[in-house]
């Protein structure tokens, strides 16, 4: 939002386009960098994100977008951290070091989207049963088929 | 299910055990499992299982329209339920880049405040009787039925009132409407004193929350804590401060915050809300702009392509919605941060190396709303 973070962000990441996602700047940061960068947001003094918001994806078939909401306290300024992964190797490592709360925002990503994270200590199945196929909020998922899948299996449909 | 719990189950030596609070226990509030590994009566480790109200609320707006995909957000936090509709409704006119008329702003900003009075008067009476206090319950909801009344009659409803649509409200208010709120702020000011003698200067509710359930303000930031569990740990962070909408920009109200971050902090930081929740409402009630309550929107709504984001202060804390659009008539993704998920991770913090009694406490103090986790 306010000026200094962004020419902050493009001092200490000058190899990085800074876009925008909604009101805020945002970057992109490949799977493999996604760490280094996560030590520098957190412990340079002129970024210090030490809150993570939010953490969530997009389904953007064929790829999928994994979208870190960050905001630092002392500055008070905001960042989206955008990973894109490709469909077939949906890894990404956790983040729970740098900030605790992403321990129940990456099993709520795992548990909608499959996006495996590699790193934490308790990866299960949050919201949906354990035995569940599928991910819900992936656009593979369709629900009316799957609810019918469900009540045929169980001779629940009527005609 | 039984399987999946065991699955899960914490290991335990010989001299610990494992107990299971919850889906349907009291004190939880609603269907939240907790597996506890006690030491003797100590807590020395938690997990919490989701999922019992689970009804893919995110995934269901992908198949709703703009206008429709708001009602089913009243359901989230059920008590928060008129600022869910809000957010949802401030998205989709940023999308728009609709100007919302200014009677439909105050009278926005007065139905949330009213929401949040409501919200926590039936906290206050619940944290009462959580702690074997059952008087306060009654107490609390003398005023707060005043509150259900002035919704139901402007709105038709008492809790999932539905009342915001994009561009506005969706009836202009009820002709009794102010004459009700200031009678309401009125006998509420009278009373409070009350909730004082009542609970807070009670010296068996004090030993069970003073000192109880600390957290930290380090600890708070790192697990995104917002809303009174994070100002009670000394963050400032209210929405309708930082970042105000609707007509929070021209009322003056205090942030309380507190640096003692236990559960009696929590405990005043709502109590003194209410009080400023009272001062925002004092200010609008008489300036109520003249003038249309709706703006016209066109039947089928369709977002530019693109991201779209607002936050709104539940009575809980930062509601967030991530709205994307492909530019259809529906949303593409819609994420909705809501405070209580990210609240729920205090709660390991705040009880281990407590006693189990405590974790009813702590509970109350937290303030949790399990439909609004599992959303």
């Amino acid at each position: 939002m306010s000026q200094p973070v962004e020419e902050a962000i493009k001092k200490i990441f000058p190899e990085l386009t800074l876009t925008s996602w909604a009101q805020f700047p945002a970057i992109e940061i490949s799977r493999d960098s996604l760490l280094s960068a996560c030590e520098k947001l957190t412990t340079h003094p002129d970024l210090r994100f030490d809150m993570l918001v939010c953490l969530t994806a997009v389904d953007r078939t064929p790829r999928l977008e994994v979208l870190y909401h960050l905001r630092s306290t002392t500055h008070g300024h905001e960042l989206i951290v955008k990973t894109e992964l490709d469909e077939s190797q949906l890894e990404i490592p956790s983040v729970v070091s740098f900030w605790k709360a992403a321990e129940l925002f990456e099993l709520e990503v795992y548990d909608m989207f499959g996006i495996t994270f590699t790193g934490h200590s308790d990866l299960r199945r949050l919201f949906m049963p354990d035995d569940w196929d599928g991910y819900p909020l992936r656009k593979s998922y369709k629900a009316s088929e799957v609810a019918d899948n469900y009540l045929k299996s169980h001779q629940l449909l009527i005609n | 299910m039984e399987q999946h719990i065991e699955s899960h189950i914490i290991q335990s030596s010989d001299d610990e055990f494992i107990i299971n609070v919850g889906p349907q226990h009291p004190s939880t509030h609603g269907v939240l499992h907790l597996q506890l590994k006690l030491d003797g009566e100590k807590i020395v480790d938690l997990r919490p299982f989701l999922g019992y109200i689970h009804r893919g609320i995110e995934k269901m707006s992908e198949s709703l329209t703009y206008k429709q995909f708001i009602y089913l957000t009243s359901r989230m936090d059920y008590l928060s339920a008129h600022i869910n509709n809000q957010a949802c409704c401030l998205v989709i006119e940023k999308g728009l880049q609709t100007e919302v008329p200014e009677r439909a702003k105050v009278i926005r900003t007065l139905m949330a405040e009213l929401t949040r009075l409501a919200s926590h008067q039936l906290w206050w009476g619940s944290t009462g009787l959580d702690m074997g206090a059952v008087s306060p319950f009654f107490y609390a909801f003398r005023e707060r039925e005043m509150i259900l009344e002035i919704f139901e009659e402007t709105c038709g409803s008492r809790l999932t009132m539905n009342y915001c649509v994009p561009g506005g409200v969706m009836n202009d208010i009820h002709p009794d409407f102010v004459r009700k709120v200031k009678q309401l702020i009125k006998q509420f000011r009278e009373n409070i004193h009350e909730y004082d003698e009542l609970l807070t200067g009670n010296p068996i509710f004090q030993s069970r929350t003073q000192g109880i359930g600390y957290l930290s303000k380090e600890d708070a930031i790192a697990l995104s804590c917002s809303g009174p569990v994070a100002r009670a740990s000394g963050i400032s962070c209210d929405v309708r401060k930082k970042n105000p909408y609707d007509a929070y920009d021209r009322v003056s109200f205090d942030e309380i915050i507190a640096t003692e971050g236990d559960c009696f902090a929590r405990y005043r930081v709502r109590l003194e809300e209410m009080k400023q929740s009272m001062n925002i409402i004092e200010q609008l009630i008489d300036n109520i702009p003249t003038g249309e309550y709706r703006t016209k929107i066109k039947g089928i709504i369709k977002l530019p392509v693109g991201e779209y984001y607002q936050r709104v202060e539940t009575a809980r804390g930062e509601l967030g919605v991530y709205l994307v659009s492909d530019g259809s008539n529906k949303p593409y993704r819609i994420k909705f941060r809501t405070p209580n998920f990210s609240n729920l991770g205090a709660l390991k913090p705040m009880s281990l190396g407590g006693k189990i009694g405590d974790l009813v406490a702590i509970m109350a103090s937290l303030d949790l709303i399990i439909p609004d986790i599992d959303r």
